[in-house]
């Protein structure tokens, strides 16, 4: 009992009196760290339409690393065509969550601010594409297999792969952008 | 206590963000839109002025078009009963006691320069039998039945009524035939109109070094305010060989040519008149007929469902004659067997914009017979392209959105040509079964290559029709990466523009 109280106080004294110079005892200990990179388990990425895009001049995302992966801080550029009445580029990013299965993963997308007329989706299941129809009444392109990316909202990750896309209404304008998510894993 | 404390003090540093997850990251890009100019667009170097026109945006990827439709345009008959008839593309057929017979078109269709025949008069004595069609700049083409051969009158008569286009635009109309005696015996000429009734005639009975300068020039070379869409000649022997002609303007108003001059004769009160003849009247006394004779006046409006109207002159008005003829469609022209008539067997024939015609089958017009849709379902050649400069392949497919009086065409179909040349169908309109068909079949398009379009049509009605579609393009491959929705509109013209409706 004696021992235990002895315990408390050194600990409390190591956080609340960390200046005082007169102590009883004085214990010191060594620890080495090592910091390294290492891939994440979660991370942004081109997705399987990306060549098409960038071929066409339409999307470039700068992708590094092994696996490859787009770093937080970079630039994403995307084109809309001009007079178009409704242009989709779809699957051109992809969301890969390699975390192990048992353990939760959830993505929110704290900002998802793009210019007027451009919108962002994302797959609704894991592992399945995008796709589109297009409404024969106005022109307008819907997604199919997707909704679209709003702020706030924690979407729960299977382990596998989201894709991402993008749509350009008749009312597209040229601009800038951010787009800022978080993710967890416990 | 203490240890309580402590505790907590913990937590709060290894988990800011007070969640249960052990890792939180977060990632932050910033994104640049810009605009790109598409690498598919229209291509409208294959206007055909006056036949089909596209308008294109200024990134040619919205298109409207203006399509001239083939629609029957006029009929005549000939001085031995023969019926003529002709489209606006210059086709002409003929029936001989409800034989047909073909002639086809002074160059299939490939005469822009001399716009659409807008009329048909024919010629057909001892001396020479010419078919005559008058297109709307005022070029004028002629079938010899005896060489069975065209020939372009314009040149080898030395006509110039295409200069009066040149100079203000105004449409020629019309084209009849009137016998004129004097002296030298009887003329046979062409009587050429336009529509602010201007004036001139071709003798025929001159060879072309005269010129047919016996009776032929500018009978009229001073533009009037009347709008004269259609003309009738009349030969009255009795009165001492003198020719007559008439005019009518399509809101109704009957004018007369003496003089040099236009006068109005009467103003019927009807609107959207297409057409005037002279025939024989079966149920007016001879002293209320224009001619003594009995033959009087008559006109048709364009509308469906309507009679004969004939000229009641000592009334002053137009009345209803016979029974109703055009329940078929539009009504395009009217002409009188004058030569049967004689005979006491009186044939009104009315040329409706489908190609049937409406025959009378009695004396008194009370009873009609059809010839049914005897026009051609024309098949443009290549009428707009869509070209690619992109780096990838495409599939063009065509929507249908909407259209707006769609029943204005008998038919009307849409191909794609894609980069492999295969024919694909996109778009099929049959107004008979009221039926839509839009298979919108996947056709390629190369990498800087091209979609050609071309269309099939016939109209039913003389109004017009519109048609929206939605090109959709997509990459070949990978499938689902590059969407583009496009917008092309096309509005199918059934009418010479003169006409006001």
């Amino acid at each position: 009992m004696k021992i235990r109280k002895i315990a408390y106080l050194s600990t409390l004294f190591a956080f609340l009196l960390p200046t005082l110079v007169v102590a009883t005892v004085v214990l010191s200990y060594t620890y080495p760290t090592s910091t390294t990179g290492t891939a994440p388990e979660v991370y942004l990425a081109q997705g399987p339409n990306y060549a098409a895009a960038n071929a066409m001049g339409l999307f470039y995302a700068n992708q590094v690393g092994s696996p490859g992966n787009i770093s937080s801080g970079t630039k994403i550029y995307f084109n809309y065509t001009y007079g178009a009445n409704n242009e989709a580029l779809l699957n051109v990013l992809e969301i890969v969550n390699n975390v192990p299965s048992g353990r939760t993963v959830k993505i929110t997308f704290d900002t998802v601010s793009l210019p007027t007329g451009v919108t962002m989706w994302i797959s609704s299941s894991v592992n399945t594409q995008l796709s589109y129809t297009v409404n024969v009444n106005n022109g307008v392109i819907s997604i199919t297999g997707g909704t679209q990316v709003s702020t706030g909202n924690p979407i729960s990750l299977s382990s596998g792969t989201y894709y991402i896309g993008f749509l350009f209404s008749n009312q597209a304008t040229a601009g800038i952008g951010t787009i800022i998510f978080h993710y967890e894993i416990s | 206590m203490v240890g309580v404390i402590a505790i907590i003090l913990i937590l709060l540093v290894l988990i800011p963000s007070g969640s249960n997850s052990d890792v939180l990251i977060t990632n932050k890009y910033s994104s640049i839109t810009t605009g790109k100019v598409p690498c598919i667009q229209f291509d409208n170097s294959t206007n055909f002025d006056p036949y089909w026109l596209t308008n294109l945006n200024s990134y040619k990827n919205i298109a409207y078009m203006n399509l001239t439709s083939v629609w029957s345009q006029d009929i005549y008959t000939d001085d031995h009963g023969i019926v003529y008839w002709v489209d606006n593309y210059g086709y002409v057929i003929y029936s001989v006691n409800g034989n047909i017979n073909y002639i086809g078109s002074p160059y299939p269709y490939n005469f822009s320069f001399a716009g659409s025949v807008v009329s048909i008069a024919v010629i057909d004595d001892s001396y020479v039998w010419y078919v005559a069609l008058l297109t709307v700049y005022g070029y004028v083409f002629i079938y010899d039945m005896n060489t069975k051969m065209w020939f372009n009158a314009t040149n080898v008569w030395g006509l110039n009524l295409q200069n009066v286009w040149k100079q203000y635009s105004s449409p020629w109309s019309s084209v009849v035939s009137n016998t004129l005696g004097d002296s030298n015996g009887f003329h046979e000429l062409f009587i050429f109109t336009n529509l602010n009734g201007e004036v001139y005639a071709f003798d025929t009975t001159f060879n072309s070094t005269r010129r047919g300068i016996n009776n032929g020039g500018w009978w009229n070379s001073n533009p009037t305010s009347f709008k004269i869409v259609s003309t009738v000649a009349y030969y009255d022997e009795r009165r001492n060989n003198i020719g007559h002609l008439f005019g009518v303007s399509y809101n109704g108003i009957v004018y007369k040519f003496q003089n040099g001059y236009w006068t109005t004769l009467v103003n019927s009160n009807l609107n959207g008149i297409m057409g005037i003849s002279i025939g024989k009247s079966t149920d007016l006394p001879k002293r209320s007929t224009y001619f003594n004779n009995g033959y009087t006046l008559f006109i048709i409006q364009i509308f469906n469902g309507t009679t004969l109207y004939e000229y009641d002159r000592r009334n002053a008005i137009f009345k209803n004659y016979g029974g109703i003829f055009t329940i078929k469609g539009t009504n395009q022209a009217i002409s009188f067997d004058l030569y049967n008539s004689y005979n006491n067997v009186n044939t009104w024939y009315i040329l409706q914009t489908n190609g049937t015609i409406a025959l009378s089958i009695n004396n008194i017009a009370t009873a009609w017979d059809y010839y049914n849709n005897f026009l051609f379902k024309y098949e443009t050649s290549t009428a707009l392209k869509i070209d690619s400069k992109c780096s990838l392949d495409f599939i063009g497919s065509l929507y249908y959105n909407s259209s707006i009086k769609s029943w204005n065409m008998y038919n009307f179909t849409i191909y794609f040509t894609g980069s492999n040349n295969l024919i694909n169908l996109e778009f099929y309109y049959y107004w008979p079964a009221q039926q839509i068909v839009n298979p919108a079949t996947e056709t390629l398009l190369l990498s800087n290559n091209s979609i050609l379009i071309n269309f099939t049509y016939m109209p039913n009605m003389a109004f017009n029709s519109t048609f929206n579609f939605y090109l959709i393009l997509k990459n070949q491959y990978p499938q689902n990466a590059i969407v583009y929705v496009y917008n092309f509109n096309i509005n199918i013209v059934n009418h010479f523009n003169y006409i006001p409706i």
